[in-house]
């Protein structure tokens, strides 16, 4: 209970500190003045001199010009202000926010922003910040606005492209929109209610070349016009002998060169049209606990799984992916965009054991993390370990080791803030660190021994 | 090893041109303005600015990058000590060493800051406000500083400041808020630039107007440079005068004001051939310009009377005279009364800023003789003068001050005074001069004076005890150990402004400067019957042993002191101004004295004939020559051609060049050349013989030329026009109104092109067609209907639909006649030909004017029609 006032307290201070109509920067110019005012006091000079009078005269003249472009900055940002607050009261603003899907594949999300309407400050910004969460806020950002057409318009209209930390589904549930002059000193802030739900997508990771082939059949209702090419068509053929099946021989070479061959291995089903990708999130460690499992090692976990379709499904294969959480529906206008999503949305879990969610007569590959069982890994391998391609997740490779030369680097370089360099200091005092690092190397171990599995390198 | 950006390009580009640019312009004026007041800058504010720009700019692209600052600048830091250190251990000499690492330090200094301020600006926030500020308020303390109190003066000093520090937080925050990504990155900025310089105009000129009735009054009270051209005013005075030239002389008039401004400019320097009896030790001496022997009572002014008795002031004008050639006039030293004690003794004055006309020599001076200023220090020094003088013995710069514990000058003080003790009482030549050089006015305040002077020197008989008993008052102290009398040079002014000054001096004020000194011995000595007068000219300070004998003389030594007289040894200098505490270390150094001249063997004086550019030879007549040092002069003039290849040509101004000479201008024409030095002249010689006997060309090193009123050389008209200050209101509202029409124009571009099109597609041409297609375009997308990435057909539909009209078929005609080999039908022909007016007058008549009049002053819709769609 104390905890939850003590956030609403917090909350609401954050919250009230955002409609203060005066920025630090403006302290900082007012405080900056004064000590110099002070400090000019005292050269005043001797008095009834030439010094003093023309001293007095150009302060005075100083101090009337500020406060007079001050005023007018203030005037500038309260007007387009007050107009908004009075179009607000009224009803009449229009707000609409939309995220399209980015099809270019980039960590920023597009948002685009129409308010209508609304008066710039002259020479001054518009800046809005968006609200995703209890008490998640964004930065302060302006829109980017496409080429103008009108001379003077009052609508506003521009994409902000969002850096977001995470891979899931966001809600935007409020907007506040900022007037701010043209020195920066004032701000005038109005929240806007909205709503708005997008999901970012995971990235594609180019990884090294994966072997599975399919085993699933599906009821296909394409007509198959072409023989599908199958992996060792050539080199695999041996000579019909009495009790293979009559279906597979390949009547093409029958009829060069009039003998009977019949495709081998018999692992191969040729009719197996769907390649089905199991992913796992069962962890079997406390995930939500640690930030850095449920933000890094999670967006790291997507991104590769969402590789892993995507290559497979390059390679012409059908593929399928199944997830093993409950997705909420959405509306998607393709299967790739539905698996996406899936990806998106999945989180960590504790619910479902991969034995109990594979179905193992289908399965082509499985996608294990860092987080999985050994015990539930190794009674899989040994009951289906030739047939099933297990691809390993190794997560701890999303974070990077610091170098040596990273230090020296440090020192003459001041990089970009990265969110990663929060969790990596946070993974490196993690007491879980051990333990998953511990749970990778007997799954690495474990994979080891089969000839399909794969473990993805960084 | 990837170092990555703060900042791309494009805003680092934007950074240098809007943030480093305007900062490194005002840190160059500010600069300038300092090196007028310190001189150990040396007035190099243009590499000093320049120091400071490059680690400016180089900072900013440096920091554009994500390196750290700390580390970087230490290493930075580390290096230049490191160079500072080196330079040290190298003793090129002790003087250029010394100097070396002077600059050294500046050049560190300057780059430092100019590096810090490339980082502020390019990566903190807070260091733009804390900078602008501080430079702001530094600029008030500078600018209130100034000498010179004019209105324009001072608002083209201050105006550009305040503008720079707006302009700076303004600017640096939309860089750091532009988004690169926006499109038309350049029409953003421009637009905001232009937008924000027009407010900041229409706010200056506001404010301006308001305040322009207090700088107008500050202006009359305090007017420092009409005191400065002679007029004085009210509440301040200086003792200089400067004409608009630039040059500086001493006033004819000394008024007695609240306030003395000062000024450092280094006017000129002398050497002075005055020894002690030792023949080694030099004995520097005053130099005088006028004496002022008289009183205005009612302006409370010091003048000049031309017309005093014994008129020892000799005042040539070293400008008209010569080069080389001698005036003198011997009635100086007749009418100095003064026999015992006295010698000859010669000066050399190098005038830097002193008037090409004016005349200073120790008293009494009677030669002039303009010498030529050697080369190397032409551009400090425009002309010089050889001065001889009647010198007193008993006269020395030192006797008039304070000895302080110099043996050797105690000792000499001491000789002095028994000398002139032996005099009991002072008699003149005549009752007239007696009476005139001891008139006192009848005024109560005179008597005033009359009895404190017989108070102060009660215990005195001769008269030297009671100039001593004078001087002995002003330096004594009060009841509690305190100076009684103290130097300043803003004693301010009696309440009422009739009183009389010089009483409120001596009686109660007690503060003043050397006017108030001079003058109220004066009056005490004239009230004990002591003839006096004040002599005016600059103090001498030898600062330095470096250079014996020669002397600096800076603008703030213009000085007044008192000379009394003592038959038999003339006119004695005697000052009791007493010490300025605050200038007591002179910081002005001394330079280095302008080396002397080579051995001149011939000197021609004379008008020019012709002048030959290419061959760089004037033919000039000779009627005066100084050959070998004997003048010869002739009734007729003769004909001498000179070579002056490698001559400098100057006038009192300074060098001019060979093609601003024209005929007829009066030259003197200077040769050391060594040619010359074997040619020697008999006894028989006249001018014409010699000139025989000179090579043709004759070589030439020196031509001086003397200036006739009526031919200008135009560069002084130039000078002149550079000097006159800005008028600031007119600038602005020039430049307001200027954005005004450049703003109109803009809005009315549409419409003009519009007219331009029309006018095309009405005209008769092969390519009607096309130009009305064009126009009907232009005129629809103006209005809104632009045509996007649409197909003529579907565009034209589109029109139709809107209109009514028959825009379709006209484009289709013009389709094929623009792309289809097939001819055209009659119809398609008449539809291209007749049918654009009724169509532009349909749409016309459909959009109401309002509406056509706010669409036609969009330039958004024609910047569109003329560029090309973006691929997106």
């Amino acid at each position: 209970m104390k905890a939850l006032l003590r956030n609403k307290n917090r909350l609401s201070l954050k919250w009230l500190g955002f409609y203060i109509p005066f920025t630090f920067y403006f302290i900082l110019f007012a405080v900056v003045s004064v000590i110099g005012y002070q400090w000019l006091q005292t050269k005043a000079g001797i008095p009834d001199s030439a010094f003093a009078d023309i001293f007095k005269l150009l302060l005075h003249f100083a101090i009337v010009f500020g406060v007079t472009i001050l005023i007018a900055g203030f005037s500038t940002a309260l007007l387009p202000f007050l107009y908004m607050l009075f179009k607000k009261r009224k009803g009449g603003i229009n707000f609409r926010i939309s995220t399209p899907p980015s099809d270019i594949e980039s960590s920023k999300q597009p948002i685009n922003i129409i308010i209508d309407p609304v008066l710039k400050p002259l020479l001054g910004f518009v800046k809005i910040r968006l609200k995703y969460g209890p008490d998640t806020f964004s930065d302060k950002f302006s829109l980017i606005r496409k080429s103008q057409k009108k001379l003077f318009s009052t609508e506003l209209k521009g994409t902000y492209y969002w850096e977001l930390p995470e891979i899931r589904e966001y809600r935007i549930e409020q907007a506040v929109i900022y007037f701010e002059d043209l020195f920066q000193f004032f701000s005038f802030a109005l929240p806007l209610n909205t709503s708005s739900d997008f999901h970012t997508y995971p990235l594609t990771k180019n990884s090294q070349s994966l072997n599975a082939s399919p085993r699933k059949t599906e009821e296909t209702s394409m007509r198959i016009e072409e023989i599908k090419k199958v992996e060792g068509e050539h080199i695999n053929y041996k000579n019909f002998e009495s009790n293979d099946d009559v279906r597979r021989i390949v009547w093409k070479i029958y009829a060069k060169n009039k003998e009977l061959v019949v495709r081998i291995p018999e692992i191969l089903d040729p009719y197996a049209s769907h390649l089905y990708i199991y992913a796992s999130f069962y962890t079997i460690f406390n995930a939500n606990e640690s930030d850095v499992l449920r933000i890094p090692f999670l967006n790291y976990y997507k991104t590769i799984c969402w590789s892993v379709y995507k290559q497979f499904q390059q390679k012409g294969f059908d593929t399928r992916y199944i997830p093993d959480q409950s997705i909420p529906t959405a509306q998607m206008e393709d299967l790739k965009s539905q698996v996406r999503y899936s990806i998106s949305v999945s989180k960590w879990h504790k619910d479902k054991r991969i034995q109990d969610f594979i179905k193992t007569k289908d399965a082509s590959v499985v996608i294990i993390s860092s987080l999985s069982d050994p015990q539930q890994v190794q009674q899989l391998l040994e009951s289906n370990g030739n047939d099933i391609t297990f691809i390993f997740v190794p997560l701890t490779e999303g974070l990077k080791k610091q170098h040596l030369g990273d230090w020296i680097q440090w020192l003459f370089v001041q990089q970009e803030k990265d969110a990663m360099a929060v969790y990596k200091t946070s993974w490196s005092i993690s007491l879980l660190r051990l333990k998953i690092i511990k749970n990778e190397k007997r799954l690495k171990e474990l994979l080891g021994q089969y000839e399909r599995s794969t473990i993805i390198q960084r | 090893m990837k170092i990555g950006r703060t900042h791309s390009a494009k805003k680092m580009l934007a950074q240098l041109m809007l943030l480093a640019v305007p900062t490194s312009l005002m840190v160059f004026y500010l600069l300038w303005d300092l090196n007028r007041f310190y001189v150990i800058l040396e007035n190099n504010w243009i590499s000093q600015g320049t120091y400071f720009t490059i680690g400016l700019f180089l900072s900013t692209i440096f920091y554009s990058y994500r390196f750290r600052f700390i580390t970087s600048a230490t290493i930075i830091f580390i290096s230049c000590y490191a160079l500072y250190k080196a330079a040290g251990t190298f003793a090129f000499g002790e003087f250029d060493a010394f100097y070396f690492s002077v600059q050294l330090l500046i050049f560190g200094f300057l780059f430092s800051a100019g590096w810090l301020a490339g980082f502020g600006f390019s990566r903190t926030r807070f260091f733009t406000v804390i900078w602008s500020v501080m430079l702001l308020f530094i600029q008030i303390v500078v600018v209130s500083k100034t000498a010179d109190i004019k209105v324009n003066v001072i608002i083209n000093a201050f105006l550009p400041v305040l503008a720079y520090t707006f302009y700076i937080i303004y600017m640096s925050e939309m860089l750091r808020n532009m988004n690169e990504d926006e499109p038309n990155f350049i029409f953003f900025l421009s637009k905001r630039l232009g937008g924000f310089t027009i407010i900041m105009l229409l706010l200056l000129l506001f404010i301006f107007t308001l305040f322009k009735n207090d700088f107008q009054a500050v202006e009359r009270e305090w007017g420092g440079s009409s005191a400065m051209n002679g007029k004085g005013n009210e509440k301040s005075e200086n003792m200089n005068k400067k004409d608009g030239k630039g040059n500086v002389s001493n006033k004819d008039q000394t008024k007695l004001t609240g306030s003395l401004s000062k000024d450092k400019q280094l006017v000129f320097v002398a050497k002075l051939d005055n020894y002690f009896d030792d023949n080694v030790t030099p004995n520097p001496l005053y130099f005088t310009a006028f004496y002022y022997t008289k009183f205005d009572t009612l302006t409370q002014t010091f003048e000049r009377d031309s017309m005093m008795p014994r008129n020892d002031l000799f005042l040539p004008d070293p400008s008209k005279i010569p080069l080389y050639f001698t005036v003198a006039d011997s009635s100086a030293i007749k009418n100095s009364l003064a026999t015992k004690n006295r010698k000859v003794v010669t000066a050399d004055i190098y005038k830097a800023a002193l008037s090409p006309d004016a005349y200073l020599a120790p008293s009494t001076g009677f030669s002039c003789q303009p010498v030529t200023v050697p080369k190397e220090v032409k551009d400090q020094y425009k002309s010089a003068y050889r001065a001889k003088m009647w010198v007193s013995d008993l006269n020395s710069a030192y006797f008039i001050y304070n000895p302080a514990g110099n043996q050797q000058l105690e000792a000499f003080q001491q000789l002095r005074f028994e000398k002139l003790r032996e005099i009991q009482k002072i008699t003149g030549p005549d009752k007239n001069f007696m009476s005139y050089y001891t008139f006192m006015p009848k005024d109560e305040e005179y008597k005033k004076i009359a009895s404190l002077a017989k108070e102060v020197t009660a215990d005195a008989s001769a008269p030297i005890d009671k100039i001593l008993a004078i001087r002995d008052y002003f330096l004594s102290k009060d009841e509690f150990g305190q100076p009684l009398f103290k130097y300043s040079d803003n004693p301010g002014i009696p309440g009422i402004p009739s009183a009389n000054k010089l009483t409120y001096f001596l009686l109660e004020n007690r503060k003043g400067y050397c006017a108030y000194y001079a003058g109220a011995t004066l009056f005490m000595l004239r009230s004990l019957g002591i003839p006096s007068r004040i002599a005016a000219g600059y103090l001498t300070v030898d600062r330095s042993s470096k250079n014996p004998g020669w002397y600096w003389f800076y603008a703030d030594q213009a000085h007044a002191w008192v000379q009394v007289y003592f038959p038999g040894y003339g006119w004695m200098d005697f000052d009791t101004t007493v010490p300025d505490v605050n200038t007591q270390q002179s910081p002005q150094p001394d330079g280095t004295p302008p080396m002397t001249v080579p051995q001149t063997y011939i000197v021609a004086d004379g008008n020019i004939i012709s002048i030959d550019t290419i061959k760089k030879q004037i033919n000039m007549e000779v009627k005066k020559m100084i050959y070998h040092d004997k003048d010869y002069e002739t009734a007729s003039a003769k004909d001498l051609n000179i070579d002056v290849s490698l001559a400098t040509i100057t006038a009192d101004t300074g060098e001019v060049r060979l093609s601003s000479l024209k005929k007829g201008m009066h030259i003197t024409a200077v040769s050391y050349s060594e040619e010359l030095k074997n040619i020697l002249a008999d006894k028989s010689d006249s001018l014409a013989s010699i000139i025989k006997k000179l090579p043709i060309p004759t070589p030439v090193d020196e031509v001086k030329v003397l200036l006739i009123e009526g031919l200008k050389i135009n560069k002084k008209q130039e000078e002149q026009k550079a000097n006159e200050p800005i008028d600031w209101e007119k600038t602005i509202i020039r430049a307001l109104l200027i954005l005004l029409i450049l703003l109109i124009l803009l809005f009315l571009i549409p419409s003009i092109i519009w007219q331009y099109m029309n006018a095309r597609a009405k005209g008769k041409s092969d390519l009607k067609a096309y130009h009305c297609y064009r126009a009907s375009l232009y005129y629809l997308n103006q209005l809104g209907y632009e045509r996007g990435d649409m197909g003529p057909l579907e565009y034209a539909n589109m029109i139709d639909a809107r209109f009514k009209s028959s825009f379709n078929s006209f484009s289709n005609a013009y389709q094929k006649a623009k792309y289809s080999n097939l001819p055209l039908s009659d119809s398609e022909k008449e539809i291209l030909n007749e049918s654009y007016q009724s169509f532009i007058k349909k749409v016309r008549t459909q959009i109401p004017l309002k509406t056509r009049i706010s669409k036609f002053l969009n330039v958004y819709n024609t910047i569109h029609y003329f560029t090309q769609p973006k691929i997106s």
